[in-house]
């Protein structure tokens, strides 16, 4: 399509018309430049959306801030269970070391028969196991059976005792 | 695209291109930037940089000028801007002014033909590809516009 001009004339108008030089653009060739470069640099999206979030998350708080009513103050009795004070471990008095030939001694087998199983069960109760008289060895125990004596309880007995103390000492 | 292919392409075509978007508006420098611009945020530099520019200016100008004629019911024609076409000292054989006169007399398919080619530098091709035509009847408006001008402009005949 793009043949010579074979008429002469418009040829030559054809040259003399390239002759006209367009009026120079009014174009700011740096400012040009400039723009270009800083639209090509500010392409990215991502954290102009990511600040407009924030902004908008930021006013939502502050109205929720800003509309929330009055906190309340809640008045409630509060029934403290204060447990009972333990026994003060001083005051629980161990039990008398016995053996058995002091509890003989102490308490006469003629006595020791008078005691019925309540009262043993009083003493264990009381003192525990570990407070029953250890038996030595050797000591021979009666096998003949005593003649039973009428039961007595726990206080006389150690009314009985503690006589027999003192009337040891 | 390179800050320096821009600056290059600025250099050789912005005149033309003001040119060519004076054939729809009367502000054509703004429109011509923008392609500019346009082209340096391309992701892919155009395979055909050239008629690229001249058609995105030519969608641009069409644009602005549907927009002008539509505020022009409100306003007079002197508001017209009269920027001149041509430098006016080119030192050719012809008037500066009678030419661009004599270019305005044309339609604006002729006178787009005329000024892609010959000041743009186009091919009929990229003529047509710009002007959405065919090479063919690009090359027609250019001739029958050549014909128009050498009438209206008085070319005197070579001596032969």
């Amino acid at each position: 399509m793009s043949d010579p001009i074979n008429d002469p004339e418009v040829a030559r108008l054809e040259a003399a018309l390239i002759g006209l030089a367009p009026a120079p653009a009014q174009i700011d060739r740096d400012a040009l430049l400039f723009r270009a470069g800083r639209d090509s640099a500010s392409r990215g999206r991502f954290w102009p959306c990511t600040a407009a979030l924030f902004a908008v998350v930021a006013g939502g708080l502050v109205v929720t801030l800003a509309v929330r009513p009055a906190p309340q103050i809640a008045e409630r009795v509060v029934y403290v269970v204060v447990p009972q004070p333990a026994p003060d471990a001083q005051a629980i008095i161990a039990p008398p070391a016995l053996s058995v030939a002091q509890s003989e001694s102490v308490v006469p087998s003629s006595e020791r028969a008078r005691l019925s199983a309540a009262a043993l069960q009083q003493w264990v109760l009381r003192w525990g196991v570990e407070g029953l008289p250890v038996p030595v060895r050797g000591t021979p125990v009666s096998t003949t059976p005593e003649k039973p004596s009428p039961p007595t309880s726990l206080g006389s007995y150690r009314v009985q005792m503690a006589l027999n103390l003192g009337g040891r000492l | 695209m390179a800050p320096e292919q821009l600056g290059r392409l600025v250099e050789q075509h912005a005149a033309a291109l003001v040119l060519y978007a004076r054939q729809w508006c009367a502000a054509p420098e703004d429109i011509v930037q923008e392609a500019f611009l346009k082209l340096m945020t391309e992701q892919q530099t155009p395979r055909d940089v050239l008629a690229w520019l001249y058609r995105v200016v030519r969608n641009a100008a069409v644009s602005v000028a549907r927009s002008a004629q539509r505020r022009r019911r409100h306003e007079t024609a002197a508001a017209e801007s009269k920027a001149a076409w041509f430098a006016p000292d080119s030192g050719g054989p012809l008037d500066a002014q009678a030419a661009a006169t004599a270019l305005q007399g044309l339609s604006l398919d002729e006178r787009e033909a005329i000024v892609a080619h010959l000041w743009g530098g186009l091919t009929f091709e990229q003529i047509a590809t710009v002007a959405g035509c065919s090479a063919s009847t690009a090359h027609r408006r250019y001739l029958a516009g050549l014909s128009t001008l050498r009438e209206r402009l008085h070319v005197p005949c070579p001596t032969r």
